[in-house]
């Protein structure tokens, strides 16, 4: 059964009650200048880039920093937007290629991982420990030990590849998207994600019951 | 073998899942949200701020560029200053002596009608007969007294019998505007 794509998925599936206005409205009041207009569509679309920003980074001030600049660099942009691909889509593409430039140059100086808490208050407990009890060998293992090690497995990765696994994995984006975003056919993608996904069992054999 | 496998990716799937777990703090996002709309407005601000503003700013962040604007601005100063009091001190130079250091050309009248004139000590403008030496628009031949090119309206009356007196030349002379004496007036 093929996966629906973003566009396929009506706003109010996407954003719930608060997609009250037509998205095109929208940008095409931000592009006359209209900040509260911007002002929604930085609140639609914020929580899926800072997620993307932050595992890509696994830092929660260079995320802070990153979607800050996603967000006014699309402000500025947003005239030359013709609404070829989806704002999502457009936006999400901003948010990477700042994010691997980023990371390209923070190779150079060694980053330090800075990880926002999980939430164990509603639905994510009983998943999280759920996994801890089913799936890995070693019970004693805390939340956040795992955490750390998931995260250390994640940056070992090379960008695109952590890229993929982020989307695909983490977020749930269709494959298509994902090629759309990343600027590459869905076979790159799945293959990618194979690769990616080899890499981290291997980092995380002492976490995963086989 | 496949089958350990397989379960090893659903295992890696299910640990990755719990990523989205991993959240700001609440309320973190429509901070961040305030932030960029506050900046943008910021930007607005700066982008509507006038030339000098914008100019200042930039110095502000270079001080070895503001100190070279600055060294530059008071040397045109200093240029600027000197060139003008020299520019007074001749004005007022040729003010107080208009003839100094001129080279001025008497140029002759028909000498009876010189004598005439400087005896009765009543000499009119046109009879002061000056003009500045090269003075190519100078074009006597159809008039009877050579016309007054030189502004020395200021000059004494007396100063200008005793020029006329020695400084006449005959007629013919005067016709052929060769004999031009340079005098200096100078006091």
């Amino acid at each position: 059964m093929p996966t629906a794509t973003l566009e396929d998925r009506t706003e109010v599936e996407l954003y719930g009650e608060i997609a009250v206005r037509p998205e095109k409205e929208l940008i095409a009041e931000s592009q006359d200048g209209n900040l509260t207009s911007f002002d929604e569509l930085v609140r639609r679309h914020h929580s899926r880039i800072y997620a993307t920003v932050y595992h890509m980074t696994s830092n929660r001030e260079d995320t802070d920093d990153l979607t800050q600049e996603t967000f006014l660099k699309a402000y500025k942009a947003l005239k030359s937007f013709k609404g070829g691909s989806s704002f999502y889509t457009w936006v999400y593409r901003i948010a990477v290629n700042k994010t691997i430039n980023f990371l390209k140059q923070r190779r150079r100086k060694s980053g330090q991982m800075s990880l926002n808490e999980m939430d164990l208050s509603g639905e994510g407990r009983g998943h999280i420990l759920e996994f801890i009890s089913e799936h890995t060998p070693r019970r004693d293992v805390r939340l956040h030990e795992l955490q750390a090690k998931l995260n250390e497995a994640m940056q070992k990765l090379s960008d695109i590849h952590r890229l993929v696994v982020t989307l695909h994995d983490i977020q749930g984006m269709p494959h298509d998207e994902i090629g759309k975003i990343m600027d590459c056919n869905t076979g790159t993608v799945r293959s990618r994600l194979f690769y990616a996904r080899q890499q981290l069992q291997a980092h995380l054999s002492d976490y995963l019951k086989n | 073998m496949s089958k350990d496998s397989n379960h090893s990716t659903e295992s890696l799937e299910k640990l990755l899942k719990l990523k989205r777990w991993e959240e700001p703090p609440p309320g973190h996002l429509d901070r961040l949200s305030s932030r960029i709309i506050a900046q943008l407005e910021a930007d607005r601000v700066v982008s509507r701020e006038s030339l000098w503003s914008r100019v200042f700013g930039f110095l502000d962040l270079k001080p070895v560029l503001a100190c070279a604007y600055c060294a530059g601005a008071m040397g045109l100063l200093v240029v600027g200053l000197g060139m003008k009091t020299e520019l007074q001190e001749a004005t007022q130079a040729l003010q107080k002596r208009p003839a100094d250091g001129l080279r001025m050309t008497v140029i002759a009248e028909p000498a009876a009608e010189a004598r005439t004139r400087a005896a009765s000590f009543s000499l009119p403008d046109s009879s002061r007969m000056w003009r500045h030496q090269g003075d190519s628009n100078w074009n006597n031949s159809d008039s009877s007294y050579p016309v007054v090119r030189s502004s020395l309206s200021g000059m004494p009356l007396q100063l200008g019998a005793q020029l006329l007196k020695t400084n006449t030349r005959s007629s013919q002379t005067y016709r052929s505007n060769q004999l031009a004496h340079p005098v200096n007036f100078s006091r």
